[in-house]
């Protein structure tokens, strides 16, 4: 009965550790970024590195005020959501709800599920084809999902021993240092956010995932976080990572779930 | 070549004009699978506000993709904006709209 | 029997030494063809970085160039592009050994 007890407990004291770790990682966090940018409110990191920089904000309000680039794919998208079935799949159903809902922990698989992996999925079920991960149809797609959801608070939860084991992974992979440059994530966007990088600001890690999938001006497109997250491997010259594997969806985890409490917003506008 | 959305908004006495040309403004020094993917690129664009042209540019083929333009040009709500322009292979586009 | 019992003990010492240094004092890959064994270290140490995700972008272009080189007889140049793909697992590797513990500093 002892030994019963004793085990329960710790399973509990376990779980509880697991929620407070990432309420406390994320105040420390977000304490970190306020130090370094005093002036800048937490709910203002919605938009991220525009948040930092008046002249890029200046161009950025420009551009959503005027003809965001994006306007015509995010349309597509939601008439290819409807084309492809994926209006049909009970986890995509309510496009808001299940932007909010991911990422999340699965208990019956052990992995961590998200957005674009239910959406390939499902597009997978209802048409027989393979969805990509990273460009095309799943952004566009993606992107008009999160629209649906634009104004709601980022909410990950972590809050089983299997979910606190894939939130960790994630987090060391994004403090790791890789790569020829040997950087970690957290080099350019927690150390050193607001710096440039040649001609570019670096921007803060907070609030990265609340405009994801992105338009970027350097793509033409848009394109999904993991997209990103390709990219930013190989400008640090480490071998990207397939998206949609684990070790991508363990950061995305994370990620995400640094962003709680900002708005997701649908000004996807970025360099 | 492709779509041109135009969005003229009066304020204060001054139109600011922003326009998004869908226009793939190839170089003609790219390369895809080995081969060059031939130049396909805005030469000449003109704006006029109420017939009267206001803005007359040679763009070349370091504009980048589907670009974007703001000007801004005296007037007020109600006066038509119009764009043109002609790309390398001849064809051209045009697009009209009345000042919000 | 102390002399033999030294030069045995000697022995053992510097080999049991020479297999805890890891693979990548392993001097001799399987073979005194000097491409060889670099080309072997090379790939066995990309294969171990791929396995864990912390692979670096270029190596696996140093490699393929390396054997067009030493197919193509420059087997000197092939094999400094080999040593230098080998160099990049090594430090891969010193990496890898580091994300267990990576977190943040504040």
């Amino acid at each position: 009965m002892k030994k019963l007890i004793t085990v329960v407990a710790g399973v509990g004291f376990l779980v509880g550790a697991a929620s407070a770790d990432v309420a406390s990682d994320q105040k420390a966090f977000i304490s970190h970024f306020k130090s370094i940018q005093p002036s800048v409110e937490f709910a203002d990191y919605t938009n991220g590195v525009y948040a930092y920089d008046a002249g890029s904000r200046d161009q950025f309000e420009e551009i959503l005020d005027g003809i965001p680039p994006y306007e015509e794919a995010v349309e597509k998208g939601g008439a290819e959501y409807l084309k492809f079935g994926l209006n049909k799949c009970d986890a995509l159903k309510d496009p808001a709800a299940a932007r909010l809902a991911h990422p999340y922990f699965d208990e019956a698989t052990q992995k961590v599920v998200t957005l674009e992996g239910v959406m390939k999925a499902c597009y997978n079920k209802q048409t027989g084809k393979k969805l990509g991960s990273k460009k095309g149809k799943i952004a566009r797609m993606s992107a008009w999902i999160s629209d649906q959801a634009a104004g709601e608070k980022v909410n990950v939860k972590v809050e089983t021993v299997g979910a606190q084991a894939a939130y960790e992974e994630g987090k060391s992979f994004f403090y790791g240092k890789r790569g020829q440059f040997n950087m970690s994530c957290a080099d350019c966007h927690v150390y050193n956010a607001g710096k440039k990088a040649r001609a570019d600001i670096l921007s803060p890690a907070l609030g990265h995932t609340t405009h994801v999938p992105m338009y970027r001006a350097k793509w033409a497109g848009l394109g999904t976080l993991q997209r990103r997250y390709g990219g930013c491997l190989k400008n640090m010259r480490a071998k990207p990572i397939n998206a949609q594997t684990e070790t991508m969806n363990n950061l995305e985890y994370f990620h995400q779930a640094m962003s709680n409490g900002l708005e997701i917003t649908d000004a996807r506008y970025r360099k | 070549m492709g779509k041109i959305k135009l969005k003229p908004k009066a304020r204060k006495g001054v139109i600011g004009i922003k326009c998004l040309i869908k226009h793939p403004m190839e170089t003609g020094l790219r390369k895809k699978k080995g081969k060059v993917v031939p130049a396909n690129h805005i030469v000449h664009m003109v704006v006029s506000h109420n017939g009267n042209k206001v803005v007359d540019a040679d763009i070349g083929s370091s504009i980048s993709k589907n670009p974007y333009f703001k000007f801004n040009v005296a007037g007020a709500k109600g006066d038509t904006i119009e764009l043109k322009y002609t790309d390398n292979k001849g064809k051209t586009g045009s697009a009209t709209a009345k000042s919000k | 029997m102390k002399k033999l019992l030294i030069t045995v003990l000697s022995v053992f010492a510097l080999t049991a030494q020479a297999n805890f240094l890891g693979g990548s004092h392993n001097w001799n890959n399987g073979s005194s063809d000097p491409f060889k064994s670099a080309i072997k270290a090379a790939e066995t140490g990309y294969k171990a970085n791929l396995a864990v995700n912390m692979a670096w972008r270029d190596t696996g272009k140093m490699i393929k160039t390396a054997k067009k080189l030493n197919a193509a007889g420059k087997t000197a140049a092939a094999v400094a592009l080999a040593n230098k793909a080998h160099a990049q697992t090594v430090n891969s590797t010193a990496q890898t050994a580091l994300i267990g513990s990576a977190g943040p500093r504040f």
